[in-house]
């Protein structure tokens, strides 16, 4: 028998001590491993020939002889299981090798033991700890241990806090209450999620405590024991939360949602997402992909578009209509890649159009990408400051709680790296060299574009003044130094929210929920950007209701706006996460479609304009109408390299199709009744 | 045996350790969890009935085998197995709470693995007990 193949063996505990192995028995069923018990060597012999014992627990006594001629015995016989011997009295180094070589005792422990300890040692050796735990390696466990161990080190100052006042005021009582309920419950949670060193180290700081309790001469001897456990446990949080945060980056706890008939699909699926520890979920109708999205956050889904009941088409909108879903990034994976099926995917969201069969390699590229375009919609912070290590340590925490971070070290250069990467806040250290970060913060303030950027300032200064000057200069909030992870989150999350509200306010349009012109101007020019660089075509599209001022006329001003703000409704809810809507005024709405030929451009246009033509809107006296529009399309290099000339491409094609006579889409082509046919 | 839901109480006053019972039982044992941190939600929760209930030893100044005699008596789990988790098993711990009725006895930190074995024994147990009644 291989100690291996023992995965599922028990542990032989053999002693003559009544209570060890009830303890024992108990902390190792923990553990999940089961365990016999023999008080005499006649019994554990018989144990050992009936059962399969992955591990022997030997001690110095047996009821029947001494536990050393027992090893002997069962070596001679040529046993080869693992044993772990309990010696009673401490072991010289001459006898101890002679233990651990000649009679190949793999583990020596001395009494007292730590049972704890000592059954998590077994559990180890039997294999069961590791492996099992990873059976349930779900995504969520995941999370959940990443998260408990990234609190650690606060959890860990908390103790530390009170550990302090104990010390100042020995005599109140409740504070002694405090401190050993903390490291109670860290010695309980931090081992079960399975950070063993700080559960270990938690242990032994509530049993020193409990000498303090004993007060006398002891004390002093225990408050510097106190002292070296707690320097221990404070490293081993550190490292933990390191390891936590390590993971997380390995598995950013991103999710992808994978919807397929085809069994064998879903197979390839589990083995890419195997390799590259993504959290996949797969689901093989809608019904089952729409609990899952609704039970769990899903980060992106890649659907067939073809299921055999209910199309992905239609998944994909109600995926979306689900509340935290409106931007979940889409591809759409089909065995037809005829263009009416690409734009049928493109028209329901689908940023990616995969063709089956789907490469391996193929597919992790463009989950990535999906992830990608998610991580675009996240919170960017920029932290300023010349500490690289504090910078980091910052950098961490954000990204851990689903943020973006970039640095910048030099004060100099602050203005490129604004503009490079436009974050939704600024953290900045109010003291670097050669400038004074609130100079840095005014400089800022009277640049147009930063304006409203919120600022928070890290200070070391926290009295009164220090306040006043980083808020005169301009900064939105400040921090004390060192950063509390709990406060730094809590106001930054608050200027997020803040910058978010008054962005929508101003970005975008209240009736329609698109963007204003402006900022339409800004995210087109951004796309533009990425188009050049990536010399992939986009396609922008200038649309108009037709007869808008008729409708107002008859149907009352409402109606009108029932109408503008159903299109605006449509247009934000079909169409990929990238594409941009605007109202570029009045009854005119604009889109960029980057990736999309002026030929799918027009396609997808076309089918927004039969959707709205099935609308009906209803007039103020209850009449029933409906409305179409009229469009042009340019295509972006064909028709222009510059958001101007594009938009004039684009206009002129709009007034082709109303001279045409309305309710039609204009492209770079002669109308393309065939394949809208 | 043991087919249909299985529902279990799990009561810590340890949002930490109550989160993780609530997901590792959840996806790793395929149990309908039900969470208490009180001895009050613990009651109102088993109320409707449980098939296990797993306990902390202490919560928050309330003894947990004061909470189990409260449960036992005033909610249908009278023979609902009871299994405990304790900080450590000093003196004649274990026995007083096995002679309380503990099904099971597991020390924190627990290993998550070992505690779904032993709920799972526990369920078949009380599955074949009911098989012959």
């Amino acid at each position: 028998m291989s100690t291996k193949e023992a995965g599922n063996g028990s542990i032989l505990l053999a002693g003559d001590d009544l209570e060890f192995p009830v303890t024992m028995t108990s902390l190792l069923e923990s553990c999940g491993v089961p365990a016999r018990v023999a008080l005499a060597r006649e019994e554990a012999s018989a144990i050992l020939e009936r059962e399969k014992i992955a591990v022997i627990v030997v001690s110095s006594r047996l009821t029947d002889g001494d536990g050393l001629g027992w090893i002997e015995a069962l070596r001679g016989r040529g046993l080869a299981t693992p044993i772990v011997f309990v010696s009673g009295d401490w072991m010289e180094p001459e006898q101890f090798k002679r233990v651990t070589q000649e009679l190949k005792v793999t583990l020596v422990v001395h009494v007292p033991i730590n049972a704890t300890v000592l059954a998590q040692t077994l559990a180890r050796m039997v294999g069961v700890s590791e492996s099992k735990v990873q059976n349930l390696d779900t995504p969520e466990l995941n999370q959940l241990q990443s998260s408990y161990g990234a609190s650690l080190p606060e959890k860990v100052r908390t103790l530390a806090q009170a550990l302090h006042r104990v010390r100042r005021q020995p005599d109140d009582s409740g504070a002694f209450v405090e401190a050993r309920l903390l490291a109670h419950r860290l010695k309980g949670s931090a081992g079960s999620f399975g950070f063993d060193m700080v559960g270990d180290a938690a242990a032994r700081l509530e049993e020193a405590l409990d000498q303090v309790e004993l007060k006398g001469p002891s004390r002093a001897e225990a408050w510097s024991r106190i002292a070296s456990v707690l320097t221990e446990l404070v490293r081993a949080a550190d490292r933990a939360a390191g390891e936590a945060a390590q993971h997380e980056s390995l598995v950013p706890g991103a999710r992808v949602l994978v919807v397929d008939d085809d069994v064998a699909f879903l197979d390839a699926v589990a083995h890419v997402a195997r390799r590259s520890v993504l959290g996949i979920l797969t689901a093989r109708d809608q019904d089952e992909a729409l609990r899952l999205a609704q039970r769990t956050v899903i980060d992106a889904a890649l659907l067939d578009l073809h299921l055999e009941r209910g199309s992905g088409e239609e998944l994909a909108r109600r995926l979306r209509a689900l509340p935290g879903y409106e931007n979940l990034p889409m591809a759409f994976i089909s065995g037809d890649t005829s263009l009416p099926s690409r734009i049928a995917a493109a028209h329901a969201g689908g940023s990616l159009f995969l063709c089956k069969p789907v490469e391996a390699d193929v597919l992790t590229a463009a989950i990535h990408d999906l992830l990608a375009l998610g991580r675009a919609a996240r919170p960017h912070v920029l932290i300023l400051d010349d500490d690289a290590v504090f910078a980091e340590e910052l950098s961490q925490i954000l990204q851990r709680n689903g943020m973006q971070v970039s640095t910048c070290r030099d004060c100099g250069s602050v203005l490129e790296v604004l503009s490079e990467i436009r974050p939704d806040v600024l953290l900045m250290d109010m003291v670097m060299p050669h400038v004074s970060g609130l100079d840095v913060c005014r400089m800022l303030r009277t640049t147009l574009r930063w304006h409203d950027l919120p600022i928070l300032v890290l200070t070391g200064q926290t009295g009164v003044e220090g306040r006043v000057a980083a808020f005169e200069s301009g900064a939105d909030d400040y921090l004390a130094k060192p950063v509390v992870e709990a406060e730094l989150l809590a106001r930054i999350r608050v200027r997020l929210e803040r910058a978010k509200l008054l962005r929508e306010r101003s970005e975008k349009d209240p009736l329609t929920g698109l963007l204003q012109r402006r900022a339409f101007s800004e995210g087109f020019a951004a796309r533009l950007q990425e188009s050049r660089r990536t010399h992939s075509p986009m396609s922008m599209c200038m649309l108009d209701l037709d007869h808008f001022k008729q409708i107002n006329d008859r149907f009352g001003h409402l109606a009108g706006d029932r109408v503008l703000a159903g299109l605006g409704k449509l247009l934000g809810r079909r169409m990929r996460g990238e594409d941009l809507r605007g109202r570029w005024g009045g009854e005119e709405f604009v889109l960029a479609l980057p990736g999309q030929t002026s030929e799918t451009a027009w396609a997808i246009v076309e089918r927004l304009l039969a959707e709205l033509q099935t609308m009906n809107f209803v007039g103020d006296r209850g009449e029933l109408f409906g409305a179409s529009f009229s469009a042009g399309i340019s295509t972006w290099p064909d028709d222009g390299d510059s958001f101007e000339a594009l938009l004039h491409a684009a206009d002129a094609r709009l007034y082709q199709a109303k001279d045409a006579g309305r309710g039609r889409v204009v492209g770079v082509m002669p109308p393309l009744q065939a394949v809208g046919a | 045996m043991g087919t249909g839901s299985r529902r279990v109480l799990a009561i810590d006053d340890d949002r930490s350790i109550l989160e993780l019972l609530r997901i590792a039982l959840q996806q790793g044992g395929n149990w309908i969890v039900r969470c208490a941190t009180t001895p009050a939600e613990a009651l109102a929760e088993a109320a409707s009935g449980v098939d296990l209930i797993v306990l902390d030893r202490w919560l928050d100044g309330w003894d947990g085998l004061a909470l189990l005699h409260e449960l036992r008596a005033h909610t249908p789990s009278a023979s609902v197995p009871v299994v405990f988790l304790t900080g450590e098993l000093r003196d004649d711990e274990l026995q007083k709470l096995q002679a309380a009725g503990a099904a099971a006895v597991l020390t924190k930190p627990f290993r998550i693995a070992g505690l779904l074995s032993r709920l799972d024994e526990l369920w078949a147990a009380r599955a074949g007990r009911e098989d012959i009644e």
